[in-house]
């Protein structure tokens, strides 16, 4: 499968610390792929390599198909804000985008007051950017990532300081830059309530280590409501549970099956599976919350 | 490589700093042309003080001791005769007041986009982010132009408005030697703080350091170096001062000789090429934090 942009074995070492340990993301043209970590996970570094921004200790990343050093000419392409938004306080933020679009070679006219509209800052161009307020200039650190229409933005943490109508501002216009101009996203964060709203696909990092890549069907899957079958034989359970009309079940592990269907029928399915001489080693009925989810995958807290 | 000089050039042109350093860099020359009238009026006054004064500066020509701080003597023949607009300016220029205002200059706009982080948003996406060095030097080569520029106009403006006829502008084609190996010299004191603001990410460390060197705290450290030197190779007869910025630009004057001039232009030149190579690769080599 050809992907966008897909690491292999990126590793990130400062001193004795491994910040990042051999990492492989996979993102096709389309994604909106959710980085979720805690602070200090690696996240931040991650993203780093491959904006280009740090050299990595060991592993390299393709981009766009290509791979190497030749990976890297194609990194023009890629729009970043990388941790708090780069700017200069006492311009304006037009003058910091049009900063950007001389540094591009971008000559288009509009292409300050089009950035500036499309993050809802055209009333603000002329303000210098020291009065802004933090959303104000988390939005204009978008604008800066998008300046000569990039084809990847790699967006760290692009909500922090926002309050709940920034929040989903952002994401209504990050969305729709997905949506109409077809623009590939990566975006960490360690809310994951919001990420959730937004994402196609996440990565999980922690400590260093990427521990799971899923697609947003595969994490609601696993963080909706649940039956969870705990069996000694799931061939023939499946039978059974095919005989008493239950269609939405997943085998996840040779002794376990998820049931996504007639919740409070549990009494009906062990009576059914005992009928048929199948032992039900457990039922619970299952539901995970996204936090808990991760949580349970990190093993701790989340330190937001 | 033109793209990132136009971005710098925009960027300083709209920069507060760059618009304050030209108002403090015509100020000075008003300032130290009024200290200088200061003196040869004093000098008028007190003839003993322009006998003290002639005295200093035959001993001044024939010592080797050098001295800490910034000086812009008088010349006690300015009292009775005339006054050279060439002269005063030599004077002014290797004083190093102007060097201050560069150093300061180069270390406020060349670690501005490493201190607020501007670099993260454009770093990435160059093939190679060396030439970040290069237009940074470029667009402070311009304000150095730009800053000579201003002190010599509001030098010669100031000396007008208090001598009158007795200020004497000369042939401009004369300074011209002088004036390219001070801009030379000035562009290479650029090169050495963004150098020095791109190692450390410090842009106090830069400033700090050339402000030492420019009130020449680095004599010591020459004279150790020429003493060890001394010692290997007796023969040798090395002096440091040749061969570095500050002591280049105390002698490069309008009456040096083309020789003075000629070192001072080439290790001017050397300095800029030198550091610009070391920050480019430094900027290329470091990570962007």
């Amino acid at each position: 499968m050809e992907y966008l942009l897909n690491t292999n074995g990126l590793t990130k070492q400062y001193g004795r610390h491994k910040a990042v340990k051999s990492v492989n993301i996979h993102i096709r043209q389309g994604d909106i792929y959710g980085l979720i970590g805690r602070n200090g996970a690696g996240k931040t570094t991650l993203l780093k390599m491959i904006s280009g921004l740090a050299a990595p200790t060991q592993g390299d990343f393709t981009l766009f198909g290509k791979s190497g050093k030749e990976a890297y000419r194609y990194l023009s392409r890629v729009g970043t804000l990388i941790e708090s938004p780069g700017i200069y306080p006492n311009m304006s933020a037009s003058d910091n985008l049009k900063l950007k679009c001389l540094a591009m070679g971008v000559r288009r006219k509009d292409e300050v007051s089009e950035l500036l509209d499309i993050v809802g800052l055209s009333g603000a161009g002329r303000k210098k950017v020291k009065n802004f307020s933090m959303g104000m200039k988390q939005r204009l650190g978008i604008a800066l990532a998008l300046v000569g229409s990039p084809d990847l933005v790699v967006l760290d943490e692009p909500i922090n300081g926002l309050d709940p109508q920034g929040i989903a501002e952002v994401r209504d216009t990050l969305a729709r830059l997905n949506r109409e101009r077809n623009i590939t996203l990566i975006i960490s964060s360690h809310i994951l309530e919001e990420l959730s709203k937004i994402a196609t696909h996440y990565g999980i990092i922690h400590d260093g280590v990427l521990l799971q890549e899923l697609t947003r069907e595969e994490l609601l899957e696993r963080c909706s409501e649940r039956i969870e079958l705990k069996t000694d034989d799931t061939r023939k359970a499946c039978t059974v549970l095919d005989g008493i009309g239950i269609t939405q079940y997943k085998v996840v592990d040779p002794d376990t099956i998820h049931i996504f269907e007639r919740l409070n029928d549990s009494g009906e399915i062990t009576f059914a599976l005992a009928q048929n001489k199948i032992r039900t080693l457990g039922i619970t009925v299952k539901n995970e919350a996204l936090e808990d989810y991760y949580l349970n995958l990190t093993g701790g807290a989340v330190n937001a | 490589m033109l793209n990132l000089i136009q971005m710098d050039l925009y960027r300083m042109f709209h920069s507060v700093s760059t618009w304050v350093i030209l108002i403090f860099a015509a100020a000075a020359a008003v300032f130290t042309v009024s200290m200088a009238n200061i003196d040869v009026s004093a000098m008028a006054e007190d003839p003993q003080y322009a006998q003290e004064s002639v005295q200093e500066k035959n001993e001044d020509s024939s010592s080797e001791e050098l001295q800490l701080g910034i000086y812009a003597e008088s010349d006690p023949e300015w009292v009775s005769g005339n006054i050279d607009a060439g002269e005063m300016l030599s004077i002014q220029i290797k004083s190093g007041v102007l060097t201050l205002l560069c150093i300061i200059f180069a270390a406020v706009f060349g670690s501005a986009d490493f201190k607020n982080g501007y670099i993260k948003n454009i770093a990435g996406q160059l093939k190679n982010r060396g030439v970040l060095a290069v237009s940074k030097f470029t667009a402070s080569a311009v304000q150095v132009f730009l800053m000579m520029l201003l002190f010599t106009i509001f030098t010669f403006l100031t000396g007008e408005i208090f001598w009158g006829e007795r200020f004497v502008l000369g042939a401009v084609t004369e300074m011209l030697p002088f004036l390219g190996a001070q801009y030379l010299l000035n562009l290479g004191f650029a090169a050495l703080i963004l150098l020095l603001c791109t190692l450390t990410k410090s842009s106090a460390f830069g400033m700090t350091a050339g402000i030492l060197i420019v009130m020449r705290f680095s004599i010591p450290v020459y004279s150790l170096i020429n003493r060890g030197i001394a010692e290997i190779r007796p023969s040798w007869n090395f002096d440091i001062n040749k061969y570095m910025l500050d002591g280049n630009m105390g002698l490069a004057g309008i009456n040096a000789s083309p020789e003075i001039l000629t070192r001072a232009a080439v290790v001017g030149a050397a300095f800029v090429a030198v550091c610009i190579a070391l920050a480019a690769l430094a900027v290329k080599k470091q990570d962007v934090r």
